[in-house]
């Protein structure tokens, strides 16, 4: 029991380390670029608004579990919050940048990722439930757009790409996104001088103790 | 460098410096950092009087808030999409609700750092509990807010008292070979305790009356109900001001009201401290070394918000998808020159050298 939770541990850690060392997998290792052909998977429409890509199409193949599970496994990269996890999507593709979102809680009311049904040929809907539990429906359309609303009460808009089936248009893939390429000398620097600050401490309060 | 006590308003600023600084992320190195450059300044520059015992206290506090955020998120936590540790059975509740349930990697990290934050916020104020004397301070608060400031005082010294207290009495159990660990022991040291409490605030209050405390210079009826229309419509002004600054749909004017109702508070606060008259006994100076001592802190503070725009990623580190938590040099310097009143303020007076 404790042999298998100590597996479980250093596999985490394993993959952390892992992951740091070869950065974050390549964000088109999953799924297709364009629309989903006739019952091939459920398309994921990303409209990046003003952050300034051009929007991302892509195919996740079969029907995911839910929304964020689309995402991923359409091969787009999403990044929750420190708080709430993946229950809420902060960032799409690495966007909005931590420059001017932290992620820590609940994103921006005025800067925030809205979440959109459509089916095949249909019109946007909002989604009535979060990314995580709502369940993708088969063929059908997943729309994510980043909306600026002037004020938190007002409503976001849906994706400027509308809910068709193109004929294999060639999308640009999405490009990697470069995170923690190589080993996380952050970490060994940080852990380094609060060693050293803390055990001066230690050293002097221990010195007049003993006086 | 002459021993002597520093201004406790420069500890104030300083350890309150800190505290803003750790509000600002939630890098556990970080906060590891202002945690253990607090620590270093108070083994350094601590006097040896009773209130100076307690920043042990505030670290236990510390790890507390910590321990319970990670208990709480495994206990309400649940499926979140991330690594599972913990396969925990999930016990369901009414309406979706369920306690433990598998807990991820994630969920456990976040729990950390966010009781992190807050522990480290903890020990600042801790730190300057054991550096400054807290009854010193009370010279330095204007005469508007004194009686504001006498019941702060007397808040923020009941912590170090009773850490005292329950030292002298377990000492006097020792000496009389009794329990002083264990739960049995426990009867034996509160009730002490909490009698110690009773005749010492007894005391202070005997102590305060035959200093005249309280007493109030004469102000005619007319004055009086300036100075409580002023306070009072002015605190209504800021908080109907500050609504309208944090309520972004709102058309009406936040700023101004929140100006307005400022200035007015302060009027009333000015003219309410011609009731009090005070003269000061001995008045701490205010030398350059406190000037450093603060501008240390409130230094270290500024620069890791200007320096916050150069790597922001490493101020949240994130959470999913997982990742190390980095610190940029930038933010490490900048910490450390809180560390600077370790070397800068003069020793306290009770250290031998």
């Amino acid at each position: 029991m404790i042999a298998a939770r100590f597996a479980r541990l250093s596999a985490v850690c394993a993959l952390l380390l892992g992951a740091s060392f070869a950065g974050a997998a390549p964000a088109s290792a999953t799924g297709t670029a364009g629309t989903c052909p006739e019952g091939g998977g459920v398309t994921v429409v990303v409209d990046f608004g003003d952050l300034g890509p051009q929007p991302l199409v892509r195919c996740a193949p079969g029907t995911p579990a839910n929304g964020i599970a689309a995402l991923q496994e359409a091969g787009i990269d999403v990044a929750g919050s420190q708080k709430y996890g993946l229950a809420v999507a902060c960032r799409i593709d690495g966007k909005p940048g931590p420059d001017v979102e932290s992620c820590a809680g609940m994103p921006s009311a005025t800067a925030y990722w809205s979440y959109w049904h459509a089916a095949a040929g249909g019109t946007w809907e909002s989604s009535q439930e979060g990314a995580q539990t709502s369940k993708p429906v088969a063929g059908g359309f997943e729309g994510w757009a980043f909306a600026r609303p002037k004020s938190a009460n007002d409503l976001p808009a849906p994706p400027k790409v509308a809910p068709v089936r193109q004929a294999a248009t060639p999308a640009p893939a999405p490009a990697p996104a470069e995170q923690g390429g190589s080993f996380p000398w952050g970490l060994v620097i940080g852990a380094v001088v609060i060693v050293v600050v803390a055990g001066a401490g230690i050293v002097v309060a221990r010195r007049r103790r003993a006086q | 460098m002459r021993s002597r006590a520093l201004h406790p308003g420069a500890w104030w600023v300083w350890a309150l410096s800190l505290a803003v600084a750790a509000s600002r992320t939630t890098n556990p190195l970080l906060l590891g950092l202002i945690i253990a450059v607090a620590g270093f300044v108070v083994a350094n520059r601590r006097s040896a009087a009773p209130w100076a015992l307690a920043f042990r206290l505030y670290a236990y506090v510390g790890a507390l808030i910590v321990a319970s955020r990670v208990l709480f998120r495994i206990l309400v936590g649940g499926e979140d999409g991330g690594h599972v540790l913990l396969a925990l059975p999930r016990i369901p509740l009414t309406a979706g609700l369920s306690l433990l349930g598998p807990t991820s990697a994630e969920a456990l990290l976040g729990g950390f750092y966010d009781g992190l934050r807050l522990a480290t916020m903890v020990v600042c104020v801790g730190a300057a509990n054991a550096l400054a004397n807290p009854k010193r301070l009370l010279k330095a608060v204007p005469g508007a807010l004194y009686e504001v400031g006498t019941a702060v005082t007397v808040a923020l010294t009941v912590a170090p008292q009773l850490v005292e207290s329950v030292q002298r009495v377990r000492r006097a159990r020792r000496l009389r070979a009794g329990r002083t660990r264990g739960l049995r022991a426990v009867k034996g040291i509160v009730v002490p305790v909490l009698e110690d409490a009773m005749d010492r605030a007894l005391r202070l209050a005997a102590a305060m009356d035959s200093r005249g405390y309280g007493r109030r210079a004469y102000l005619s009826p007319g004055v009086r109900v300036l100075i409580a229309a002023c306070v009072l419509s002015g605190l209504v002004g800021v908080c109907v001001g500050v609504y309208g600054v944090l309520d972004g749909t709102s058309s009406w004017p936040g700023v101004p009201l929140l100006v307005l109702g400022l200035a007015v508070a302060v009027v009333g606060f000015v003219v309410g401290g011609r009731r009090v008259r005070r003269t000061a006994y001995r008045p701490d100076p205010w030398r350059w070394p406190e000037t450093a001592v603060a501008l240390a802190g409130v230094g270290s503070c500024v620069l890791l918000f200007v320096s916050a725009r150069i790597d922001p990623a490493n101020l949240y580190p994130s959470l999913s998808p997982l990742r190390w938590p980095e610190v940029s040099l930038v933010h490490v310097v900048s910490l450390l020159v809180a560390a600077l009143p370790a070397f800068v303020a003069p020793p306290s007076p009770g250290v031998v050298r």
